[in-house]
């Protein structure tokens, strides 16, 4: 009652039971810790840069922490995966941090009745660590660069041989609608998040996209399981505050109490709104921008495409002169060749399978490169006789060998080419 | 039509009871607006639902069927004439067909003719608050029905099966969006899982007055995500999955307000005034259990039915007759031998038996042709989903274990084939399982 009401020093504030207390502290550390270096990370540019010290730090004790205590090597790796030994270790070091600091801030803090100013604050750390992630996820997709167009080598490959990841990625790759789907409601949850008004509803979305997405990742053995599920934890402790006002309107149909939001200063409170709608729209400009960045330099939809993108059937191939029909049971004649990626071939043989080689692509001439054999370097003359039909002539493994490659119409296949259907007679399920 | 105070309720104390207009019988006025709109939604949402709930009720469903050759000698003939476009097909496993588009017109028609009718004729009322709640109740378990049997169709594995051998085996880039959509979700039964309790979650929240709100707001996050994948993965069920989401809108438009000031403002928010369908004591217990009752009733008998699907349809059977994955090793087209080129259009790669009832073909170009299947000694008939004309019939022999001969006529072509056993490959899709700790991502 009061809360929203009084403000300043006389304010009466409820004492919090001494589990409460207990339980506050040791949220307030762990979150604290699993967030930071938050929010200098999210710095445009310089965040990385800031907060190398930091990282070297934890690169430092981790392994350490991990040999001593669990007897397990843990190597530091870059970029990926979420979930390595790495990753485990930390959240365990964070855990023994965050029961530590609680010890001892228990003892040396137990006269103190409450921490509400904390909380509310830890509030406002925790909404803007979740609005910030929310709003980068929501951002790789509106602008498709965290799932590209499927490439043309995972148009060929067989359902089962992808991993479950690699599934996932084709599906959603495969639809750019259903992907900006997914990001607008991934930022909408996190623009809801930045503002105090509307935090609550912001924390209801982003509950919902978020066990959707960490359902995705321990379903699809998605190495982001930790991340997601704290994420999803965050948009949960966001919550808990108006749990009662959630239940007595949802479930119970009581009278719902006024929330404890304290009005904030009026003489500041239009410019600081308008700050703050500022930063959000400009951190979400930086971020779109940011995606947009990797989906043109990083392969996303928006890159271009390398020469002779595309699938390549090797229609003829004659090895010394004799000539090689394209026969499912010759085991080692090239059945196709895929640019998906400059200064990067992949060919897949009659029986399926594929190797991946390095390309150097020269004006009339191109080689191909082994990645554990320097030596073996086959180099042909190329000519692309006609748009779609590509001559090669060279020597490879010692004979003479000369293939033409006929480029097939991506369009050709389904999942490319099926598009939008208002009307269906039928499914089409194939 | 004018229903008894219930003063025991203490409803007239409550000043939400001004605000419950759809509970309150001595709501204010609506404005004619209103009226007239209320009007057009309750006639197409009737229209829409019907012959609900009767069509769900074993044995009773057979009442509707005159109701539904009435619409299927209506629309046809609508379409043609109105529209000069043939309407023939049926809904079948796609409910975005021509039909029923020409319906929902028909629909709209009707709808829009009703509301001018019915508000010439009615004009004095001051508002429908009675009436509305009984269409609430109707769209609402309307919806439930929908929510519980979609939930129980993934609970239980059966909407979306495990990949088969010949889904396995084809190339991600042959398969339609609609393809990848249930080849994805069949290739995880947790997330099926995830996706079908979340829906039953929905439908049986709306079962029970007090969390209907509650349930309309799960259902309407799990809705649109169904509408996004409908819309964006060609999956025909756009018509009736966009139906669900505004039937789920319509249940939340009544509370906006309370949780604008719930979720926004941050105000306090007065319960509502929950008017019993009945005076009677024994009436309204006699309804709380009727209704708990068919609710779980619907439900066992659904994941019951789910069950049996999965039994019959999903559980693979690796001692079927001729079940696996058959190499064509020898194969003569109109008396012509094909020797397995890549380049052949028309010659066989694979022939594979894993769906029970389905015999599908893999071409040399790794693209799956699929077969209705129907064994019999010593002759395979094989049809063509959704072309009911389209029939042929194949002789077999298993000369040896492991050895099978095909002698038949497909497409006007004369097809003789040895084919031998294979070991399926193991696939990385299926085998790859879950991991706590991932070093670098298995993206592959």
């Amino acid at each position: 009652m009061g809360l929203s009401m009084a403000h300043g020093s006389e304010e009466y504030l409820p004492p919090w039971s001494p589990a409460k207390r207990a339980l506050f502290r040791f949220a307030f550390s762990y979150l604290g810790l699993y967030n930071l270096p938050f929010p200098l990370n999210a710095i445009p540019w310089a965040g990385p840069i800031i907060t190398q010290p930091y990282k070297d730090l934890w690169n430092r004790l981790v392994p350490w922490a991990g040999k001593h205590l669990l007897g397990v090597n843990v190597t530091i790796r870059s970029g990926g995966s979420g979930d390595t030994t790495y990753n485990y270790v930390q959240v365990l070091c964070f855990l023994i941090l965050a029961a530590v600091t609680t010890a001892v801030w228990t003892v040396l803090d137990r006269k103190r009745p409450e921490y509400t100013r904390l909380y509310a604050g830890l509030r406002v750390y925790i909404r803007f660590a979740l609005a910030a992630a929310m709003l980068a996820y929501g951002a790789y997709k509106i602008i498709p660069s965290q799932f590209a167009k499927p490439f043309p080598s995972q148009l060929i490959e067989p359902f089962g041989e992808a991993s479950p990841m690699g599934f996932l990625w084709i599906f959603m790759g495969a639809s750019s609608g259903y992907t900006i789907f997914a990001g607008t409601a991934e930022m909408l949850g996190g623009m809801l998040l930045a503002f105090r008004r509307t935090a609550l509803l912001g924390a209801l979305v982003s509950i919902g996209v978020m066990s959707h997405v960490a359902a995705l990742n321990l379903s699809y053995d998605v190495p982001v399981k930790q991340y997601s599920l704290h994420l999803l934890a965050m948009g949960i402790f966001l919550t808990l505050p108006d749990l009662r006002r959630l239940l007595d309107l949802f479930v119970l149909n009581r009278p719902v109490e006024p929330a404890a939001l304290r009005p904030p200063r009026a003489r500041f409170r239009y410019t600081a709104l308008v700050a703050q709608a500022v930063l959000v729209a400009a951190y979400s400009g930086y971020l779109l921008y940011q995606s947009y960045d990797a989906s043109k330099n990083q392969w996303g939809n928006l890159s271009s495409r390398p020469p002779f993108y595309g699938i390549w059937t090797v229609e003829e191939l004659a090895v010394d002169g004799v000539a090689r029909p394209p026969l499912l049971t010759d085991a080692t004649r090239w059945r196709r060749v895929l640019f998906d990626y400059p200064d990067y071939v992949s060919v897949q043989l009659m029986d399926g399978s594929r190797s991946d080689y390095g390309l150097i692509l020269g004006k009339r001439r191109l080689a191909l490169t082994k990645f554990d054999d320097r030596s073996w370097r086959p180099t042909f003359a190329y000519r692309e006789t006609r748009p779609g039909l590509l001559a090669l002539d060279g020597t490879m493994d010692g004979r003479k060998t000369r293939l033409t490659l006929r480029r097939e119409d991506e369009s050709s296949y389904r999942l490319v080419s099926r598009g939008f259907h208002w009307i269906n007679e039928t499914p089409f399920n194939r | 039509m004018q229903p008894a105070i219930d003063a025991a309720h203490g409803a007239a104390e409550s000043p939400a009871r001004d605000r419950s207009v759809e509970a309150a019988p001595d709501a204010a006025a609506w404005s004619p607006a209103k009226r007239a709109l209320f009007r057009f939604v309750f006639a197409y949402l009737v229209l829409y639902n019907f012959p609900f709930p009767l069509d769900y009720i074993p044995y009773v469903g057979m009442i509707a069927s005159p109701y539904q050759e009435l619409w299927n000698a209506l629309v046809p003939w609508v379409g043609r004439h109105l529209f000069h476009a043939d309407a023939s097909v049926l809904p079948n496993g796609s409910g975005d067909t021509t039909y029923n588009y020409v319906q929902v017109f028909c629909f709209l028609a009707i709808a829009s003719i009703a509301t001018v009718v019915w508000t010439i004729r009615d004009r004095k009322r001051a508002h429908y608050a009675r009436l509305h709640e009984g269409l609430r109740i109707y769209v609402r378990f309307a919806l439930a029905a929908a929510m519980i049997s979609y939930g129980a169709g993934k609970v239980i594995k059966s909407q979306f099966p495990d990949p088969s051998l010949d889904r396995l085996l084809q190339p991600y880039g042959d398969a339609s969006p609609m393809g990848l959509v249930w080849t994805f979700m069949g290739s995880s039964t947790a997330y099926t899982f995830f996706a079908g309790a979340a829906e039953m979650i929905g439908g049986l929240l709306l079962t029970v007055r007090r969390t209907t709100l509650l349930g309309a707001l799960v259902s309407l996050g799990v809705l649109s995500n169904i509408v996004a994948l409908n819309f964006c993965y060609d999956i025909p069920v756009k018509l009736y999955s966009s139906h669900l989401l505004a039937m789920a809108v319509f249940l939340i438009v009544p509370d906006l307000r309370r949780l604008v000031d719930l979720l926004v403002l941050g105000r306090g928010v007065e319960p509502v005034a929950i008017q019993p369908l009945f005076r009677r004591l024994w009436l309204r217990r006699g309804a709380l259990v009727l209704r708990t009752f068919i609710v779980l009733v619907y439900t066992a008998f659904l994941l019951n039915t789910t069950y049996q699907d999965n039994r019959t349809y999903s559980q693979r059977d690796p001692k079927a007759p001729l079940h696996g994955l058959w190499n064509v090793d020898e194969i003569a087209i109109d008396g012509q031998n094909r020797p397995p080129l890549v380049t052949d259009r028309e010659r066989w790669r694979r022939v594979i038996f894993d769906v029970p009832g389905m015999m599908a073909v893999q071409l040399m170009s790794d693209s799956r042709e699929r077969y209705v299947l129907k064994l019999d000694k010593g002759t395979m008939t094989l049809g063509k989903r959704g072309d009911a004309k389209w029939k042929t019939t194949f002789s077999y022999a298993q000369p040896k274990p492991g050895l099978l001969t095909m002698e038949g006529t497909l497409d006007g072509k004369k097809i003789r084939a040895r084919l031998h056993l294979e070991k399926p490959p193991k696939f990385l899709l299926t085998t790859r399982g879950f991991h706590w700790i991932t070093e670098r991502p298995f993206s592959r």
